[in-house]
């Protein structure tokens, strides 16, 4: 065990040779340049989508695996084997829009039928070529789930520069991206060419499952673009930092994973980074600070007992009974009611405040009833707690006033 | 309120000085074949408030969105200040109903404001000091600078609303589109967008506004335009808002003889 720690820290630090530390910075910009761009496609609810292309681009890759060695002897040049792979996804994307447009057939139902289509249609392909070429296919279902080991320079190289223009698009178009995301009508009124930017949008990330398929395989790839993205919504509220943090979550997952990969060498790459993305999704869904899960059971559990106390104390102040158990619980605790149930001293003080307090509270409701509504902790916090002293003054005066012309 | 309008209209010496800054002539909008609306022309002056009205279902949205080529249409002109719409977008604030985004978006109040500002922004520049405040005026005056940093999914839909309006405002633009800025608004919105938009006809400023309520209409515009897939009547409230021209908006139903040739006002009075 302490053995295989050390070997991981060691691939980590890419120490562990050449290859592995080149598979190490190729998935990492792999898995950075398709979490900045997934950000984009889960804003714009395209995540499925991506599913499609990525599952779109297997025959492809097998016809120009066919093609390419029937004319230059050798079925395995990986450009040839992309070009065809982008080929075939842009055909997937353009059944699911035609269809979208000219049938009935919701989006869903459009992406569920052109990617079995599309990769069945590869799977039976691939199978002919496994019984045609025998040896010399091999690695071509490699494309499928993923493999890092063959992962030469050239290919580290075309990530590295993929990766890049991916960048430079997201710096250069982040607000028409921003603006094409939230507010489409909005941004075609403005004079926004929108379908272009779609198709731009389209082509990033094309562009990054093509490159990805080899390391990541085409089954896997789509995760690389939408996990990453979905984990940062958790830690902020900003589209340029949810950019930044899926960047880097994408980079992160991805060269963990691959060097676990490069250490458990009988496990598939692809499966470990999206297992190490995953990962990393749970803990930002578990405790991220304003969105995560804790924050909000805690959040709730402490709203939920300043209701209780409040509203006990209340009753108490109206001579009201106390029937809630919680409520009950809560008083006891706080010493405001005896086991038996009684009011203590301390519980009528509590009461009497929790009164005035309740009585300011509806004061600057219908003093500043927009403000009031503003108000996150309206009537949950002491409201000297809440809003400036002086207005609370203000309308403690404004209280007695009015009771003095009452009761006069 | 709307003598005076009326006035401003109509200079001393009888001649209409307030010059045409919407102009849209011959919009037909059709979904799969059927109409949605029918030779469609309309003209908004400068310095006045209009509202759309008709009913449910009559194009209003249609018509704003069509008019500036958001949906597609069979056949129609626009023009913003004699110019056409390609040339003119810059001149136009178009605000979309409030349902059609998602607030879940992760973006602040300021953030959506600032997008009204990407226009004139350009290429590879991103928003400076300089726009933040800008923006931060903008908030301020829809009441809203109090929530620039907040979420826009905590908002209420009120002040979603206004922050809507603070985009719009933003745009700096001549010709301000509104489609439903008033539904399901709290009363305080609804004064403060009421005010933001008289202010804006007081600089001179075209203001159109699809509106769902007639009981305020008299009270807030100064124009309306009737619809009901046909113009029924455009102009001055009080020359054009008679209870004659209301039930042909309303309960009128616009016949279509035969596929294609629609009769409009005479199949109208019939069912009346």
């Amino acid at each position: 065990m302490s053995e295989f720690l050390a070997e991981l820290i060691k691939a980590l630090t890419l120490q562990a040779g050449y290859n592995t530390s080149l598979v190490l910075v190729g998935a990492a910009l792999l898995g950075g340049a398709a979490g900045g761009i997934g950000v984009f496609v889960l804003l714009r609810k395209r995540s499925l989508v991506s599913d499609a292309i990525s599952h779109a681009t297997l025959p492809g890759v097998v016809l120009a695996f066919m093609l390419a060695s029937y004319f230059f002897d050798d079925g395995r040049a990986l450009w040839a084997l992309l070009i065809g792979a982008a080929f075939s996804a842009v055909l997937g994307a353009l059944a699911v829009e035609w269809i979208v447009r000219y049938t009935r057939l919701k989006e869903d139902a459009a992406i569920g039928t052109v990617l079995s289509t599309f990769f069945a249609l590869g799977i039976v392909l691939l199978t002919l070529v496994q019984s045609v070429y025998q040896g010399g296919q091999a690695g071509l279902s490699d494309f499928i789930l993923g493999s890092t080991a063959g992962l030469l320079y050239q290919d580290a190289l075309l990530i590295a520069v993929s990766a890049f223009v991916v960048g430079l698009v997201l710096i250069f178009k982040f607000k028409e991206l921003t603006l094409l995301c939230f507010d489409i009508t909005f941004a075609k009124a403005q004079g926004y060419n929108v379908a272009s930017l779609d198709r731009l949008l389209l082509f990033l990330l094309l562009a990054v499952v093509v490159i990805g398929l080899k390391t990541v395989g085409l089954v896997l790839v789509i995760a690389l673009t939408i996990i990453p993205p979905v984990a940062a919504r958790f830690w902020t509220e900003r589209v340029s930092h949810m950019v930044l943090i899926a960047t880097f979550i994408g980079a992160l997952g991805s060269w963990f994973g691959a060097a676990l990969s490069s250490v458990a060498t009988d496990l598939p790459t692809g499966g470990l980074i999206v297992l190490t993305l995953f990962s990393i999704f749970l803990i930002s869904l578990l405790v991220a600070p304003k969105r995560g899960a804790l924050a909000h059971a805690l959040r709730h559990k402490l709203f939920q007992r300043r209701v209780h106390e409040r509203q006990g104390l209340l009753a108490i102040s109206r001579a009201e009974p106390v029937f809630d158990p919680l409520t009950q619980k809560i008083l006891r605790k706080k010493r405001f009611l005896r086991a038996d149930g009684a009011v203590t001293e301390e519980g009528h003080q509590a009461a009497q405040k929790m009164a005035r307090d309740q009585v300011l509270w509806n004061a600057y409701h219908q003093a500043y009833p927009i403000e009031a509504l503003a108000l996150e902790d309206w009537s949950l916090r002491p409201i000297e707690e809440v809003i400036p002293k002086d207005l609370v003054e203000e309308l403690s005066e404004e209280l007695m006033l009015t009771k003095v012309r009452l009761v006069q | 309120m709307s003598a005076l309008s009326k006035q401003s209209l109509i200079d001393e010496t009888g001649f209409i000085s307030s010059k045409v800054a919407f102009d849209v002539s011959g919009l037909t909008v059709a979904y799969d074949r059927k109409p949605v609306l029918w030779d469609v022309s309309f003209q908004a002056h400068s310095g006045r408030i209009t509202a759309i009205v008709g009913p449910n279902g009559a194009g209003k949205s249609t018509f704003l969105k069509a008019s500036l080529g958001l949906v597609p249409a069979v056949t129609g002109q626009t023009f913003i200040l004699g110019e056409a719409l390609k040339e003119a977008r810059k001149n136009i604030a178009y605000m979309p109903q409030r349902a059609s985004v998602d607030w879940d978006f992760p973006a602040s109040a300021l953030d959506v404001v600032m997008m009204g500002l990407y226009g004139r922004m350009g290429f590879l520049r991103w928003p400076s000091q300089h726009h933040r405040e800008q923006a931060l005026s903008c908030l301020d005056q829809v009441d809203m600078a109090d929530f620039a940093e907040r979420q826009i999914g905590q908002l209420s839909g009120g002040q979603q609303q206004r922050v809507f309006m603070a985009r719009a405002l933003a745009q700096e633009a001549e010709v301000y589109l509104m489609d439903e800025p008033f539904a399901g608004v709290d009363a305080a919105t609804e004064n403060v967008i009421f005010k933001t938009l008289k202010a804006l006809t007081a600089e001179g400023k075209t203001v159109i506004v699809v509106h769902h309520d007639l009981d305020t209409v008299r009270k807030m515009f100064d124009d309306v335009l009737l619809i009901n897939r046909q113009v029924i009547a455009n102009g001055p409230i009080d020359d054009v808002m008679s209870d004659e021209a209301l039930r042909r908006t309303y309960s009128g139903r616009l016949g279509f003889h035969k596929a294609g040739e629609p009769v409009g006002g005479a199949a109208v009075q019939a069912h009346v």
